[in-house]
């Protein structure tokens, strides 16, 4: 079991430059161990690259990377033992069968004998693969193919999991069965870092969310939070049985409460507080004064407006930062 | 990684279809052979054609995309993360690729013993020729796969032709030979005194081009926290002494001068153009005895190390020629100005890529296109003077590089020839030095700091330098 007061990755001031391009710049963070850490951004925000250094796969152009409190640059073969590595993309050997793919990558970690067998028979248990055992690599799904990467990434037990959008591209129900495994790995106690697009599923799997722009760490923090507004207002959507006008009265009398939209069926409101017991005594006044309340939903704001919203606020204050002073 | 390359291997059509195709010409031959009642000439020909093509063209080929496959289909990043190294990627595929050459060997023996009882052969000669045939397959697989860690299409591309032309030129020497009676190229020498001597002076340099290919290869696709220049440089070093001792043996000096000047050259062209590492687990490892430290500035990773190299290298590998090769070779102003002219001409690309493309990522490549456009022009003088004579000594004021001026030496009469070539030369191999050397001040500076930090001017130099 990993060290619990040592962090699973500790990044510090990270820097990745392509000539002239910052690929990442000055990247800080700390995921501590048996955590699911979600990295979200646009392509070319530089999760990959980040994500590359972190399993020693490409050099920093500055700062420390340390995975179990190694550094992964001085020390690389010692971070690999403790990283598994799932690109967004890889590669299929010609000529070769799933179960001969993972016994090569079980003997080239130093496993031998029973133990290699026990390993490789307890991975495609693991990932579902025992009847494809026999087949040709080439010739697995894009799903198949990625439970086949995920289980490679898992021979040697690794403590640190980094998953590059180990999602894109699968159908639904291979989504499905890939979240499965990751949450039982999460409930193992394996820490994972794991990149995607869809955020709606990483905040399902994750217990904290980075946001990663233009090489720089925008934000850090849990679904739930980001799914709070900061303005301090919760909106609610409400439908009543017979005339929605009354609703929309009832609004303007309330002082708390404002009507935001008027939809087809009901009406949104927005309620100047987030309590839980504001909100509930909302739904009872609207009882109490007789309205015939079908439908009472707290709306939560989508991760995907949460992120669009953050970015926002970046470039504003960065437009704001470039403005020149007035001259009087 | 030799049980993945041979499961993937033996299954290619490349493999499968080679076998199949030697096994009907072996055939084909022998009963051609048998109803001919005796060996002839032009069957002994084609059969040593098809065979030494075989093995010297269609299995070295295959090794010319080994890692830059791997590298394209994004699977060495998986194989990096296991505990094997670079160098046990990189040897494991060209076993792998040896392994079925030595299957196609073993498979066509049987045709050679059938063509002894046939009658007309010699078969100690005809294994003789098999087994340097599977030697030559072994040192061209090695380049093959040696070379295929650099990306450069271009650079890969021109490797394999020149390789190419090199197999055509000893299959066709070889096979013509046999055609025309002959016993070919390594013929009738067997029962000479020097023979077992040269022979064996052959295979230590064959072994340790092997060697040197694959360790090339390597570093490639090693992380930089990977050390192989250090070996590769000591090796060298090892190789050229141990070569160098053979003249004693009977060994011809020209040969021994050759072969050690090979793999010197093939080390220093490395190092000159190695990309740079100051990892503290590269570095490190040199600073474990003070006494030892000093030989980080020569023996650590990396183009501004190669400099020091060369140049110590250089003065070790002039001294033990001069002791160790016969007294009788000249050691006139002539014999000088042609060594450091051919120092020169391995060092004077350095100029162009430091002076005008100094963060070039592919200094191998560079240096090697700056070295084939020296080649084309120094034939195209050499052509031009055949038919004009003193050109050379006025198209060194033109095109003033020392393999310009190696063969001027050759052609210029005047008295003060050789003297004033060698002043050329030296100071041309000088400026080579220096102007690379003065460049990798910082990364000296680097070095010897050790663990405390530079100041940001220098920190900011070495980043520049590294990148």
């Amino acid at each position: 079991m990993p060290d619990s007061s040592i962090p699973a990755i500790e990044v510090l001031n990270l820097h990745r430059n392509f000539g002239n391009l910052k690929a990442v710049d000055g990247v800080s963070c700390k995921i501590n161990p048996g955590t699911v850490v979600g990295f979200v951004g646009a392509n070319g925000a530089g999760k990959t690259t980040t994500m590359r250094i972190l399993a020693t796969l490409d050099y920093p152009t500055r700062g420390t990377v340390k995975i179990g409190g190694i550094d992964v640059v001085q020390y690389p073969a010692k971070v690999r033992s403790k990283i598994g590595w799932m690109p967004d993309s890889f590669g299929t050997y010609s000529h070769m069968t799933v179960i001969e793919y993972l016994d090569f990558f079980a003997r080239a970690l130093g496993f031998s004998g029973q133990d290699r067998i026990d390993r490789v028979t307890d991975i495609m248990d693991f990932t579902d693969l025992d009847s494809l055992s026999n087949r040709l690599i080439n010739t697995l799904s894009k799903g198949m193919g990625q439970r086949l990467c995920l289980g490679r990434a898992l021979i040697h037990d690794p403590d640190v999991l980094i998953l590059d959008e180990p999602a894109a591209g699968l159908d639904p129900k291979a989504r499905v069965e890939l979240k499965h495994l990751i949450r039982i790995l999460a409930e193992d106690g394996k820490t994972v870092l794991i990149s995607s697009h869809i955020l709606s599923e990483l905040a399902e799997m994750c217990d904290s969310l980075l946001f990663i722009n233009k090489g720089k760490i925008i934000h850090e923090g849990s679904a739930e939070s980001l799914k709070r507004d900061g303005s301090g207002t919760t909106i609610i959507r409400v439908e009543i049985h017979g005339n929605k006008e009354k609703i929309a009265e009832w609004a303007q009398m309330s002082p708390i409460v404002k009507l935001k939209e008027t939809l087809k069926n009901g009406v949104r409101l927005e309620v100047e507080s987030v309590e839980p017991e504001v909100i509930a005594s909302v739904l009872g006044r609207m009882i109490k004064d007789g309205l015939s309340v079908v439908e009472f939903h707290r709306e939560e704001r989508k991760l995907e407006d949460a992120f669009i919203d953050i970015l926002g606020e970046i470039e504003a204050q960065e437009a704001k930062a470039a403005k020149p002073p007035k001259l009087n | 990684m030799l049980v993945k390359e041979l499961r993937q291997g033996l299954r290619t059509n490349l493999f499968t279809s080679s076998f199949i195709l030697l096994q009907v010409f072996m055939v084909f031959t022998v009963f051609i052979g048998a109803a001919a009642e005796g060996d002839t000439g032009a069957i002994s020909g084609f059969f040593w054609f098809f065979l030494i093509t075989t093995l010297l063209v269609a299995m070295p080929i295959r090794g010319f995309n080994a890692l830059t496959s791997e590298l394209q289909l994004n699977t060495m990043d998986l194989i990096q993360l296991t505990r094997l190294s670079a160098w046990r990627i990189t040897l494991g595929k060209w076993t792998a690729l040896m392994s079925q050459t030595a299957l196609l060997v073993i498979s066509i023996l049987p045709y050679l013993v059938m063509r002894y009882f046939f009658g007309g052969v010699d078969l100690i000669h005809e294994f003789l020729i098999l087994f340097l045939a599977f030697f030559a397959s072994a040192l061209l697989t090695a380049i093959a796969v040696g070379f295929s860690g650099y990306r450069s299409t271009l650079l890969r591309g021109f490797i394999l032709v020149a390789s190419g032309m090199f197999s055509f030129s000893l299959i066709m020497g070889y096979s013509v030979a046999r055609a025309y009676g002959g016993s070919g190229m390594f013929g009738g020498g067997i029962t000479t005194s020097g023979f077992w001597w040269t022979f064996l002076t052959f295979i230590i340099a064959g072994i340790y081009a092997i060697y040197f290919l694959l360790d090339l290869g390597a570093s490639q696709i090693a992380p930089q926290a990977e050390n192989h220049s250090t070996r590769k440089r000591l090796i060298t070093l090892t190789f050229v002494a141990v070569i160098l001792l053979m003249s004693f043996a009977g060994v011809e000096d020209e040969l021994v001068l050759t072969l050690a000047g090979l793999a010197i050259a093939l080390a220093w062209i490395d190092a000159i153009t190695e990309r740079p590492s100051l990892l503290p687990s590269v570095i490190q490892p040199f600073e474990k005895r003070r006494l030892f430290s000093i030989t980080k500035y020569f023996l650590a990773p990396g183009w501004h190390t190669g400099i020091l190299f060369l140049s110590a290298s250089a003065l070790v590998f002039l001294s033990l020629t001069f002791f160790t090769t016969n007294p009788a070779l000249s050691w006139s102003l002539q014999t000088w100005a042609v060594i450091i002219s051919w120092i020169g001409a391995l060092t004077y690309p350095l100029i162009f890529i430091h002076l005008f493309i100094p963060n070039s990522k592919q200094m191998f490549g560079m240096y090697m296109l700056i070295q084939s456009c020296t080649l084309i022009v120094t034939v195209l003088i050499s052509a031009a003077s055949q038919s004009m004579s003193g050109l050379h000594d006025k198209l060194f004021w033109i095109f003033p590089i020392p393999a310009i001026s190696i063969a001027a030496l050759s052609s210029s009469t005047g008295k003060n020839a050789p003297m004033f070539f060698l002043l050329a030369s030296t100071i041309f191999t000088l400026l080579s030095l220096a102007i690379p050397f003065w460049r990798s001040l910082p990364l000296y500076k680097s070095m010897r700091a050790g663990n405390k930090p530079l100041s940001e001017k220098d920190q900011f130099k070495v980043d520049r330098l590294l990148r």
